[in-house]
């Protein structure tokens, strides 16, 4: 245990705990509430402004009315506390979040199925949070459009899992440097085939982490574009993929 | 539809009788429109072979069985799960507040930071249903001989900064072991006061902040205890 | 699927199930899983809603096993339980303007009419697998079931009636005019291909 700062931390909270703890305040409690509650008083602690703080909690409030998972968002402030962040960039990057989560259930919005289907199958959240990550990797709105129309080839519905996935996947290839038609076919054939999104997600970051050898040799990206187009199985691939020495670094 | 055309699906069903079988050739034979009719019939149906299949995923039959609802237990089974659940934020309203708050306080500080609500919005949970994801152990290695401290804080441990401390081994390997419930996680190691991305990390994304975490998606399906590399 | 008249064991693995076993259960899971997303996957024509289906398919057998008659066959039962939530499922997202229960008289006329395709433009398999695929979504429900449990499946009349709880004939005049449907949206894909 690390001393005083520690134990300063823990009175803090059986304090807060027993203060928002009394029944009649538990009762009425929203456990999001509480939780930004708790983070004001720990924000002071360390010395931040209180009206500072109060624009963070703010922001997750404005979410919440707006349908949005806060989840990422108080995630974000305790991460921005915890490396001394000062208040107004992380209220910066609270902002960046939520206009790119308003971006993502708008497009699922647009190119989803009707809404019985949707709550049928559940897991609207998770098809938001991946396409939001999807948008802050750099994927543009039509770049999602065209992921879907890929899937869909145009007259199949697409599951918001694939398409937040697929575009998932296909940011993770740019990312490596691959080129974004390359990307996208890519990630759009494998789902089209039945692979699982976290099959998809494992080859993607495995080309993103080769990037620089599948520039050099386009040739080798055709290789795994022919085997996912064949359907051959993903942890395959993989697994071949990764026996192979990445010949641009040194050996 | 025709008599013509049912023999012909019929004939393509095999499902005609020796006579009308013979019948069938016969005007085959005469009937060149027909002939191309039946051709091109087979040729689509030969279509079927290859028609992609799907492969189910290797943890198919694990999801649906963890899916089906566990016999009915007594209450004192059902008390003492909820009472030791990590349902961090969700307070007790009546009569044990006092032992929650506790509780939590002491699982926090064991934990080393604020526990993870229950999360709504993992990548990986399973569709629309509750129920008791399975813990993953995950064993995190960082490589520094000369460092002298090397904690991890994160998504997991609500970005406590002081961390959760790796132990260091004889020849410079710092290692921990964690369990987490299947989801995302963001997080960094922080090596004597400094924070450090993970270099062996699968996936890394910008903090926003001019820094990169390193991310870790931590899948079900794995059997409890076995552990998985991070 | 498999064409097997049913493995030696399932009677024993389906009486362990009765007991609550459920890693019994999941062998059953582990056997008939392939053969249970694809099914669903021909009808409903996406694989995240074919997989969703599939577990549902399970999950509902696993409920109703304690009605399943012992001299059955499971895998029928199984199918059937399949075919109806991929039905409701797709009576309830209404995504064709096809009515799911037309037995589409409208299909009979202009049968004749049908460009069969010039040599030039003969597909291959390959191409006629793909093609299919897209077709086979865009006929009615009816046709497409008949059709999958036929020509996909390759069960008999026999098995398919009692999966369906329909006429064989009846089955058998669905499955003839799946195959008239079907040629017909591959000659509109032949047709307007370049």
């Amino acid at each position: 245990m690390e001393g005083s700062k520690t134990a300063r931390w823990v009175i803090a909270m059986l304090a807060l705990a027993s203060l928002t703890l009394s029944p009649w305040q538990a009762a009425a409690a929203d456990p999001l509430d509480q939780e930004l509650v708790t983070l004001v008083h720990l924000g002071e602690l360390q010395g931040r402004a209180a009206e500072e703080m109060k624009r963070l909690t703010d922001q997750v409030q404005r979410a919440q009315s707006l349908g949005l998972p806060t989840e990422s968002l108080v995630d974000k402030i305790k991460e921005g506390m915890a490396k001394g962040i000062e208040t107004p960039r992380i209220e910066q990057r609270l902002i960046l979040m939520i206009n790119h989560m308003k971006l993502a259930k708008t497009l699922l919005k647009a190119t989803g199925p009707s809404g019985k289907n949707q709550a049928a199958l559940g897991g609207k959240d998770r098809a938001l949070a991946v396409l939001s990550e999807a948008l802050e990797r750099g994927v543009t709105p039509d770049e999602v459009r065209s992921v879907h129309r890929d899937i869909g080839e145009g007259n199949h519905e697409v599951h918001p899992d694939a398409l937040a996935y697929g575009a998932k996947g296909m940011a993770l290839m740019k990312e490596g440097g691959l080129p974004p038609d390359v990307s996208r076919a890519l990630a759009a054939t494998a789902l089209r085939k039945g692979v699982e999104p976290t099959n998809l997600m494992d080859l993607a970051r495995e080309l993103k982490g080769r990037g620089p050898e599948f520039r050099e040799h386009p040739a080798k990206l055709r290789d795994i574009q022919n085997a996912v187009e064949r359907g051959h199985r993903m942890e395959k691939i993989i697994s071949d993929l990764r026996s192979r020495p990445d010949t641009t670094k040194p050996q | 539809m025709s008599d013509r055309e049912r023999l012909l699906h019929r004939f393509i069903d095999q499902d005609l009788s020796p006579e009308e079988r013979l019948a069938f050739l016969e005007t085959l034979n005469r009937d060149s429109a027909l002939r191309e009719r039946l051709i091109d019939m087979e040729r689509m149906l030969a279509g079927t072979a290859e028609l992609p299949r799907l492969t189910p995923p290797a943890e198919f039959a694990a999801q649906v069985v963890a899916r089906i609802q566990p016999p009915t237990r007594g209450f004192w089974e059902r008390a003492h799960e909820w009472l030791t659940a990590p349902h961090a934020l969700q307070w007790n309203p009546a009569g044990a507040l006092a032992t929650a708050c506790i509780l939590l306080a002491l699982a926090w500080l064991l934990n080393g930071g604020l526990p993870k609500p229950p999360s709504g919005g993992s990548a990986l949970q399973t569709a629309g249903h509750s129920h008791t994801a399975p813990t993953v152990y995950v064993r995190l290695a960082l490589m520094n001989p000369t460092a002298e401290s090397v904690t991890i804080t994160g998504d997991f441990n609500g970005w406590n900064p002081h961390g959760m401390p790796l132990v260091k081994t004889a020849n410079g390997l710092w290692t921990l072991t964690i369990p987490l419930k299947p989801g995302r996680y963001e997080y960094m190691y922080r090596v004597d006061g400094k924070w450090v991305t993970d270099p062996l990390a699968s996936d890394f994304i910008p903090d926003g902040f001019g820094q990169e975490n390193a991310v870790l998606d931590v899948r079900e399906g794995l059997h409890d205890g076995a552990p998985q590399e991070g | 699927m498999t064409r097997d008249r049913g493995f030696p064991d399932e009677a024993e693995l389906i009486a362990r199930c009765l007991h609550n076993d459920r890693e019994a259960f999941g062998v059953l899971v582990e056997r008939y899983a392939e053969p249970i997303i694809n099914l669903a996957y021909r009808m409903v024509g996406d694989h995240m809603d074919a997989k969703d289906l599939a577990q549902e398919t399970f999950l509902s057998a696993w409920k109703g096993l304690p009605q399943f008659r012992a001299n059955a066959r499971f895998s029928t039962w199984l199918y059937r339980i399949a075919v109806n939530k991929c039905t409701d499922y797709l009576r309830a997202r209404r995504r064709t303007d096809m009515p799911v229960d037309a037995e589409g008289e409208s299909l009979d006329l202009a049968e004749l009419a049908i460009n069969y395709g010039t040599p030039e433009r003969e597909l291959s398999q390959k191409e006629m697998g793909i093609h299919l695929e897209q077709a086979l979504q865009a006929i009615p429900v009816l046709y497409r079931e008949a059709f999958i449990l036929k020509h996909v499946e390759g069960l008999s009349y026999e098995e398919m009636s009692e999966i369906l709880g329909v006429r064989s004939d009846t089955l058998k005049m669905r499955v003839y005019k799946a195959r008239v449907a079907l040629r017909r949206q591959l000659a509109t894909f032949m047709d307007s291909a370049p």
